[in-house]
Order: structure tokens, then sequence, then C-alpha cells
């Protein structure tokens, strides 16, 4: 057995226990036509829960007190993957926007720029002929902003997403330039500091008039955005009030939404490490909650729900535990997959190695659309 | 393999490291390029390496080059010629930051990781590891100022040893910095013996043949450091920018300090707080990454490492202002941080030789749970009977 395969035991053992999951090695027969009744358009969104988390703290037998809510609420109405490898570059923009592609992304983690492959996006929004505002990213960070389209010439940006960084968003819409100035707001500037914001030369920072357009856009008010600014406790909890602002405004199909507070980890600080799980464990169930209250949404919207990528192990001498993803270990490479929707078979739990960029074809299969050039296969159980 | 490699490629490198360069040059003509950074790396800062480092740095190179066979996994990776390329000696943090990358983006790391793994495999089997003068003694502190949590501690060490819950608190300090003290004496050695604190020192402290590091003495370091963070942050400068200007941190003229007077000490000190991540702003992280430092680079024999809490967290400006003087504390999540990085200090012992005779001693301080792994320590166990530091570790050099 590798370390791959024994990461995936460990997950399986615990989520049969806890939720009493019948095991897949693939499912058989189709799962779609069961569930949807009434033959609408299905949505489809994606929550990155990072980034970076390990099975140690969160589906391992130690990890579970820090999930509750991924762990009783979500869990038994999922189709989980216990064994997701990534085994392309294990940098957080990189490894979403090969997410995003279905294909391994070999750019410099640390430059903004485009994907070279397709996204899904772009892909949705060509082949079903999908306006702009069906098709949105929240991302949490400078280095995300060209996440929404790719440098294909087939595609580009007149086919891809709308993105929001919110807490460029936030400063725009108090009038500042510059995320320095939002001191106000301490609990929303927890960024990860070894990699603070930083854009080179600032010659990719997304514009004043492009967040402008965007505010104007999302019909934000920024009297709202201030008052909920003084409420909200991280980045991640404006990242997903900006989500739901975009589902109640716009009900897009296809929803982006990259959490980031658990980087924290790379400050060394285990305990804010797992305050960072805790809070995107919670913000998933409040995700959730959103999709089933709202009628746009409920009964017609898959959940995907997946890290980024793992991070190194403590018996990994190359690296410092929790702290960092610089190994490329098999506790780095190795993570899982949450499904749940109308279309999903609950309680199932699928053994079978999947790649996270396979993430992008299950998507396309349940929006309907083409994803010729991704690199990742199509996901049977989510048929 | 770097067969350009020539004597005067090592002109810039400092004396000693330059000398066993030139020394060994045929053993580092036979690197696989893709490996060569590594060693360079070492080279460069070779003289200000600790004894123990750099004997085991000439002995990684000779091995090397008496064992091709042992880099045969490194036969299938490709390089660039910007990297196959003796511009590149000049700068090998650069030639290996670089060399990351590219084995990243080429999708090539795992393989490297693989052939890395294979050499070392093979070298550790080969070698005779340094010997500890005496059985290595690591004892960590943990929890200054908390309060009993609502959880248990020491959980991941447990599976290791022992989990005393009955420790008497008057004296324990002093015990364990007694023993550091006692072993230091009589078993005198460079840098084999170390104490390192997250704040102020204990009271009865000696300095006398111990090595020690205090967060708080490093505080003008660290805000030239921050200093630095902050105005590439500002300037919008990126992330090698800021790598090059902590670089040259360390060519900065040494600090006042008595205690970073020794040039090996100062280089050590702003590696810790120009390469470990959170160093500069969180004394747990500090800690922990010093004690994982001292571990695997010094080999000591006796290590005492106490932790204080660390600065609460708050904006990224806000901590960089406070930096090390920040007081604003969160003992509580300092204690979790502390838990856990006793658990890594725990591994770090145990990659070491002669670790089936250490001992580890983690205390919660001024309370009475402690754990205890060691030779005659049955793992798993839990021991409620009255006891103190001083027994426990009279217990367990008996059996060592």
């Amino acid at each position: 057995m590798n370390e791959y395969h024994r990461l995936s035991m460990n997950r399986r053992n615990f989520l049969r226990g806890a939720i009493g999951a019948t095991t897949s090695l693939c499912c058989s027969y189709p799962i779609h036509a069961a569930a949807t009744s009434n033959g609408a358009a299905q949505k489809a969104i994606v929550i990155t829960f990072g980034g970076g988390a390990r099975d140690d703290e969160t589906f391992s037998i130690d990890g579970q007190q820090y999930i509750p809510n991924l762990l009783n609420t979500l869990a038994p109405q999922s189709c989980f993957f216990t064994q997701v490898i990534n085994r392309g570059i294990l940098g957080h923009y990189v490894a979403t926007a090969s997410i995003a592609t279905g294909a391994y992304e070999t750019f410099d983690n640390f430059i903004a720029q485009p994907p070279q492959h397709p996204t899904i996006f772009e892909y949705f929004r060509k082949d079903l002929r999908r306006p702009r505002e069906d098709a949105w990213v929240i991302a949490p960070g400078n280095l995300f902003a060209q996440i929404g389209s790719s440098q294909n010439r087939r595609y580009g940006p007149d086919t891809g997403a709308e993105v929001v960084l919110p807490k460029q968003l936030l400063a725009a819409a108090l009038g500042n330039t510059n995320l320095l100035q939002l001191d106000a707001f301490p609990d929303l500037l927890r960024d990860n500091y070894e990699r603070p914001d930083l854009t080179p030369n600032g010659a990719t920072n997304p514009g004043q008039e492009e967040m402008q357009r965007i505010i104007h856009r999302m019909n934000l008010d920024p009297a709202d955005l201030r008052a909920q600014a003084t409420i909200l406790h991280s980045p991640d909890e404006l990242s997903v009030y900006m989500t739901k602002h975009v589902m109640r405004t716009y009900a897009p199909s296809l929803l982006f939404l990259t959490l980031h507070d658990i980087d924290v980890a790379h400050s060394g600080a285990f305990s804010l490490y797992l305050e960072g799980i805790r809070r995107t464990d919670r913000l998933c169930a409040e995700m959730w909650e959103e999709i089933q209250s709202n009628p746009e949404y409920k009964d017609k919207t898959t959940l995907f729900i997946m890290p980024d990528f793992g991070r190194d192990g403590d018996s990994d001498p190359g690296g410092n535990g929790f702290q960092h993803h610089r190994t490329g270990s098999a506790s780095a490479r190795t993570t899982w997959m949450m499904t749940l929707g109308p279309t999903i078979r609950q309680k199932t739990v699928v053994e079978r190695p999947i790649e996270s960029i396979d993430l992008a074809a299950g998507i396309s299969g349940v929006l309907g659309f083409d994803g010729r050039l991704m690199q990742g296969k199509r996901i049977p159980e989510l048929a | 393999m770097a067969t350009w490699l020539t004597t005067s490629s090592f002109a810039d490198y400092p004396q000693q490291g330059r000398e066993l360069a030139v020394s060994h040059l045929s053993d580092l003509q036979r690197v696989p390029v893709a490996l060569l950074p590594v060693f360079l790396v070492d080279l460069k800062a070779y003289d200000w390496k600790f004894p123990v480092e750099q004997r085991e740095i000439a002995k990684r190179i000779e091995f090397a080059g008496a064992n091709p066979s042992s880099l045969a996994g490194f036969g299938n990776i490709q390089v660039p010629t910007t990297l196959d390329n003796p511009t590149r000696i000049k700068d090998p943090q650069r030639f290996l930051a670089d060399m990351t990358t590219y084995l990243w983006s080429s999708l090539q790391m795992d393989a490297y990781r693989a052939a890395a793994n294979r050499f070392v495999g093979i070298y550790s089997a080969a070698g005779q590891p340094d010997q500890p003068l005496v059985p290595r003694l690591v004892m960590v502190c943990i929890g200054r100022d908390a309060q009993q949590p609502d959880f248990s501690l020491f959980q991941k060490l447990h599976k290791f040893g022992q989990l005393r819950t009955n420790v008497r608190t008057e004296g324990a300090a002093g015990a364990m910095l007694a023993a550091l003290h006692e072993r230091a004496k009589s078993h005198p050695a460079p840098y084999a013996h170390w104490y390192v604190d997250g704040g102020n020192p204990l009271s009865t402290f000696d300095s006398d043949q111990v090595t020690h590091i205090f967060y708080p003495e490093l505080a003008p370091l660290n805000q030239q450091i921050l200093a630095r963070m902050k105005a590439c942050i500002e300037a919008g400068s990126g992330p090698e920018v800021l790598h090059i200007q902590l670089a040259e941190l360390n060519d900065l003229p040494e600090p006042g300090q008595a205690s970073l007077s020794d040039p090996r000490l100062h280089n050590f000190a702003v590696s810790l707080l120009t390469e470990g991540s959170g160093t500069q702003l969180f004394s747990t992280s500090f800690v922990q990454w010093t004690t994982r430092e001292v571990l695997r680079r010094a080999q000591p024999t006796t290590l005492l490492v106490r932790f204080a809490p660390r600065q609460r967290q708050k904006s990224f400006n806000t901590m960089v202002a406070a930096g090390t003087l920040a007081t604003d504390l969160d003992p509580a999540g300092s204690l979790i941080d502390a838990d856990m990085a006793a658990y890594y200090a725990y591994l770090e012992m145990q990659r070491l030789s002669d670790s089936e005779h250490s001992t580890f001693l983690a205390w919660f301080e001024n309370h009475p749970q402690a754990f205890i792994a060691g030779r005659g320590i049955a793992p798993g166990s839990v021991n409620d009977s009255p006891t103190t530091v001083a027994e426990l570790l009279s217990e367990v050099s008996r059996t060592s």
C-alpha cells in the first residue's frame, strides 16, 4: 500500500463509521436522472477548502473535531472521494488555476497571469452561450485577478468569468486605492503574511476602474459594505458575504469560491491554522444553507468542496509539518472531495483515486459543456 | 554533471568553504546539476556552519564523489542550459531557488524527490553519524502564562511515552535549568548545550558553556528585518526582491549584543529570522523553528526550550509594526502552538543519532502535567503518582 492509498483508507474507514456510508468502487448507473425532477437548468458551485489543509486536521480521527459541519451536516448528504491527488505545482494560485482549467498549469505561482488552458468559465459560457453574469469567481487576492479567463485564443476574456477580489473591492468601495488603508478593518487583512498581497511592480494590479466596474456590476452599496466589514472576522468571511451577494443578485450558474484563511498556517501558529479550518468548515455549511434557502439554487445545484492540496506531513524531514506545502510528499499532494446536490448519490464513499484536475471534467458533466482541452478525466460517479 | 566547475568557480566563496570546494573539486564535478545548488549553498555558508555540520558537509561531498551510483536517480532529470551554467555558481541561493521553481514547473519535482530520498538513504546507511557526548536530553517548557485548557495536552506525544499528571510545579523550571548546567559543565563542547527562550530567560540561567538564544534579545535585528519587509510590501517589490534584501542582512555588521558576538551564532540568528516563516512576528513560531534548526544543524547533547506567549493575531501591518515588542499577547493560542511544537521537537530529536538512548521531557509550565519519553518509559502510559521534574530526569538518566 502506498502513502496515497494509506491516507485514502484512513478517510474511508473514518467516514464509514461516522455517516454509515456505503462504498462505491465506481457507481454503475447514472445518478442524475433519479433526483432531477423538474429538468431545471443545473448550477454548479465550487469551494476550494483552502488554502491547503491536511488530513491530520480534517478527516483523520484526530482531525474530526475541527470539521463538525462537514462531518455531521454535509458528509451524510454527500458523495465523498477519499483520494484526490494533485500532481501539479503546489502553489495556491497555480493549483487553483489548474482546478479551474482541468489541466496542470505550470506558470510562476507568484505572478498574476491568465492560465494557459481554457477555464471552465470559458467552456461554459462559449459552449452554452451564457452571458457574462452567469459565471463568477470570488478569489482571495491580486494573484487571482486573471483566473477568470485564459490565454487561449479561441476563448479569452470575452468568454470568461467576472472575478471579484473582495478586499480590493472593499477598498475601492470605500474610496481607497490601497489595501494598506484598510486598517480600520484589521480582521479582514489577515493575509498570508509570508506572501502578502504583493504584485510585482504593480503592473498587474486590477485597476480602480475595474474595481468600480465590478462594484457597479454587483450593485454593491458602499454604506452596506462598510457596515458589514465591521462585523466580519476574516477575509474568507468577506468572500462568503460577497458570494452570497452575487448569488442573490445574479444567481449565476457557475460560481467558484476560493477560500484562503487556512493558509495562515505559513505563520507557524498551529492554533491559527486550526481556527482557519474551523472557520472554513463553518463557511462551507453556510454556503450549503444559502443554496438550500435560495430558490434559484435549491434542488438544482451541485456543490463541490475540495482543498486545493494538502500540506507537508509531520514525518517528512524535508518540511516543517503543517506549516508549508513544499515537499511534494503524499501528505501535501493527497486530499479529498465532497460533492452534494440533487443528482448526487448520498452517503457514498468513492475509494478509487482521482486527480484534482478531474473536478473540472465533473463540472462539465453537470453543466453540459465540452471541456475539450482538459487533461482531467470524467468522473463516472457524477454521471 | 557539473564538469564545468573549476577552482576559480569558488573565488567569491568564503575561505574555508572555498578551500573545501577546491580540495573536493573532482567530487563536485560528478554531482548532477539538479543537485549541485544544494551542495553549493552549504559551501558558501560553510565558514559559519556549526562543527558537526561542517564535518557532515565534507563527508557528503566525498560520498557523492566516491559513489556515483547513489546519484543515479538524478540521471533522468532534465535541466535547461540556463541552469546548467557556470554563471550560477556565484549565488547558490538564487541557483537553488531557480532550480526549485524549474523542477516544479517542469513537473519533475516528484522524480527529484525520489532521487534525493534514494541518495539520502544510501548515504545514511553507509555513514557513521556523530554521536553525542552523552545520551541526548531535550526539555521543553510550554504554556507560560496560560490557563488550564479544555483539551488534553501532549496527545500527539502520548504514544511515544508517559503522561505525568501530578508533577510538583515548585522548582520544576529550576530543575530543568540545573540539568542543563550540570551537563554543560561535565561535558563541555562547542554548541553542545543550548537554551532557547521565547521570552526573557529563567532568572538562574548561567551562560557558562551554554549557547543561548532569547527572542527579546533579537529585537533590534528583527526590527531591521521587519522594516525591510514593510518597505518591500509598500513598494510592491515582490517576493524575489524581498528575498534578496533579506539575504543581504547576513552581510550587515553584527549587532551589539554580546550573545551574538559569535559570527556563527549571528549568522544562525539571521537565518532564523530571514528563512523561518512567522519567526519575525510570533515568538512561538520562532522558538519552534529555532528548536528544529538547533536539533537539525547543531545536533546538541542538551537542549532546553521554553515557549512564551506570542502576540495576538492582527492585521499584517499591525503585527509588523509591533514586531518582537508586542504587548497584546495570546497565551491560550500560544499553548496550542507550543503543544504541537513540542511534538515536532520530539520527532526532530528522533531523527538524530543515538535516538534510542535520548530522553525527552515536556512540561506545562506552572501546572502538574508533563510528558516524558526515553528508555524504560512505557509508551502510551499514564502515571498519576506525585513526582518532581528532578525525579523524572533522574529516573530516566539511570536507564539511558
